[in-house]
């Protein structure tokens, strides 16, 4: 190849800019992330015979708990689709609030975080996007499957397309204020490189609270937990998810509006989780901490 | 003033600050790089020349001063000065690209973030791929790529987004020497013919003095000397050098060393390397005319090729300049080589 022929490449073009731009550089995030992904071939089937094993351990759970119980804690008597329910959207906690701070560990400790700031257009913004969705895209796939594993199993799901709209519409509520977290969470961690452990610990602690796989009408016996319980955006959003998918509710119930409530007071952590992002990059700049585990 | 110049830094201060220390990694640095201009940044090991870099690449923000590129600031416009530079770091650098995707995949991937529509990217990389020799490594996984192939894959990736200025840290550490040879001819045609404004770090010696049109040399976080690779040689005219080419073997080294150390009129050793049966030493002498013939007398009994009088190159005289003691390195070198 002569010189001349990369000159004639080096046309000034006309970069993709505004909100175009940021679609494709967060496309570029997203894509490039399900390639990286999908290399890992052992990890994929790994996650897919965990998806299937976590189903089976609650089908056989299913015939441990009393349909009377559940039925008396307001519910309908099926444990699997109870349960199934609850760990389909509590992978979406995992996603959204621990895998962007998980993702930055190992952009930093293995040096593409200083490699992707010196071409950022848009502090990390369409990036964190790309990231976000590929969290979604990997929690969606996981929730189909463990949706129609709990099919198989005889779980009662709702059939209405109507009901799954709200469904589908609460679990979108749900990812973008855990994402917030998740956000905040990544910011922090660029510079509190221990919070990813306790990041872990807080999912956990709001798995347990949510009622993921107990009714949450069971901590009526303990109200100092019950309380802590509905702090946690998740409770809400599995509540209504719950009794939209289970229950067939509809979203104006005025039980479901109280949760809906609940839940939309924490969109503002969207805009604070942007911030506090924006804070620690910036802090991380003035330290040198970009490239530095 | 500021669009008058590709690259100017003014007064540009960065301190470490640690638990019980603080460390001044740029100490009030003012540089003014003009357009169309292949500068050179000199120093040893810790002198702060990528934090320097990073400042300007916008990765590091200065505790003082300030900077412009293309006119932009550092500080208030980062997003425009990212636009119009292309970063890199040599051999580390490898690191900065993502080992689980092709090198391919890698370069659309940062093609794609930095907005170069995909027309224009592909037929690009693919030309570039092919110049530096990557093109049958292209759909491989850069976690199989050689460091030299992930420097050269760096240097693509700088260049994606045409920036008029390029940013490069140390990019021929690690590369053969054909392959360096390569790239800093095509680094050289991108100022010569392209105007491109080339802020390059080096530790070595011989390329800065064939591609720089000038340099500065950094110690201790200051700029210690700047102007053309000649003006640092005249700076130091001073440093008097014999070159003596002798033929001897391993069993002799010592015995003509410590003759060379007892003559008055040899102030220290520089260098002294052996390729085969050849023996080159370099040393530092007063008055050359005097020094010469003592020397030939001194070595008479050996198989002396040559004796002559030899400028200083760039690394004696950047040595000297940034006042690491002579001796010092040549009695390190010595001992290094168990030579007392």
């Amino acid at each position: 190849m002569s010189f001349e022929e990369f000159k004639e490449t080096l046309i000034k073009e006309e970069k993709l800019c505004g909100f175009r731009g940021f679609l494709r550089r967060a496309w570029a995030s997203w894509f490039y992330q399900m390639k990286i992904y999908v290399s890992y071939r052992m990890n994929l089937a790994l996650d897919i015979i965990d998806i299937v094993l976590s189903a089976l351990i609650y089908y056989y759970v299913s015939f441990l708990v009393s349909p009377d119980d559940l039925v008396k804690l307001g519910y309908t008597p099926d444990y699997i689709a109870f349960a199934l329910s609850g760990i389909a959207l509590s992978r979406y906690l995992w996603t959204t609030m621990a895998r962007l701070a998980h993702k930055m560990r190992h952009e930093i400790s293995a040096g593409t975080f200083e490699s992707l700031a010196s071409v950022d257009s848009d502090n990390f913004k369409s990036w964190i996007l790309g990231q976000i969705f590929y969290g979604a895209t990997w929690s969606s796939s996981t929730f189909i499957l463990t949706i129609l594993v709990g099919y198989l199993l005889g779980a009662k799901f709702t059939r209405s397309s109507l009901i799954w709209i709200q469904a589908i519409s609460i679990v979108l509520l749900v990812v973008a204020i855990h994402a917030a977290i998740g956000i905040m969470a990544a910011g922090m961690y660029i510079i509190h490189k221990q919070l990813e452990t306790l990041l872990v610990l807080m999912i956990s602690v709001m798995e347990f609270f949510g009622g993921v796989i107990y009714p949450l009408a069971l901590l009526w016996n303990y109200p100092i937990l019950y309380y802590i319980a509905l702090l946690m955006p998740f409770t809400h959003g599995l509540e209504l998810f719950r009794r939209t998918l289970i229950d067939e509710k509809p979203i104006t119930d005025p039980e479901m509006l109280v949760h809906l409530g609940a839940l939309c007071a924490f969109i503002p952590l969207i805009y604070v989780g942007l911030k506090i992002y924006d804070y620690y990059l910036m802090k991380a700049k003035r330290l040198g901490l970009l490239s530095s585990y | 003033m500021l669009k008058d110049y590709a690259i100017l830094s003014d007064n540009l201060t960065k301190i470490y600050k640690g638990k019980d220390r603080e460390v001044k990694a740029v100490d009030h640095i003012s540089l003014k790089i003009k357009r169309g201009e292949f500068f050179g940044l000199l120093g040893p090991n810790g002198a702060g020349k990528t934090t320097f870099t990073k400042m300007l690449a916008t990765l590091l923000i200065p505790d003082e001063g300030e900077a412009w590129v293309d006119g932009y600031s550092i500080l208030k416009e980062p997003i425009e000065v990212r636009k119009r530079i292309g970063w890199m770091m040599g051999e580390t650098g490898g690191r900065a690209l993502y080992w689980r995707l092709s090198g391919y995949d890698n370069l659309v991937f940062f093609a794609m973030l930095q907005n170069v529509p995909r027309e224009i990217a592909e037929k690009r990389i693919r030309i570039l791929l092919r110049f530096l020799e990557l093109e049958d490594a292209a759909d491989k996984l850069v976690l199989e790529y050689s460091t030299g192939m992930r420097i050269k894959l760096m240097l693509i990736r700088a260049l994606l987004h045409n920036p008029d200025i390029l940013i490069l840290d140390e990019p021929t550490l690690g590369l053969d020497v054909e392959s360096a040879i390569k790239v800093r001819t095509f680094l050289r045609r991108l100022t010569d013919e392209l105007g491109k404004t080339i802020l390059f770090t080096s530790h070595n010696m011989y390329e800065v003095e064939q591609l720089c049109d000038r340099i500065a040399i950094i110690n201790k976080g200051k700029i210690i000397f700047e102007g053309t690779p000649r003006a640092i040689r005249e700076k130091v005219e001073e440093l008097k050098v014999v070159e003596i080419n002798l033929l001897t073997d391993d069993s002799e080294i010592e015995d003509i060393l410590k003759k060379l150390n007892s003559l008055p009129v040899v102030k220290n050793i520089l260098s002294h390397d052996k390729t085969g049966e050849y023996f080159k030493i370099r040393v530092a002498v007063e008055d050359q005319h005097v020094a010469i013939p003592e020397i030939a007398n001194a070595l008479k009994d050996n198989k002396v090729e040559s004796i002559s009088r030899s400028l200083p190159t760039l690394e004696e005289a950047f040595l000297k300049i940034a006042g690491v003691k002579i001796e010092e390195i040549s009695n390190k070198r010595r001992r290094k080589r168990g030579v007392h």
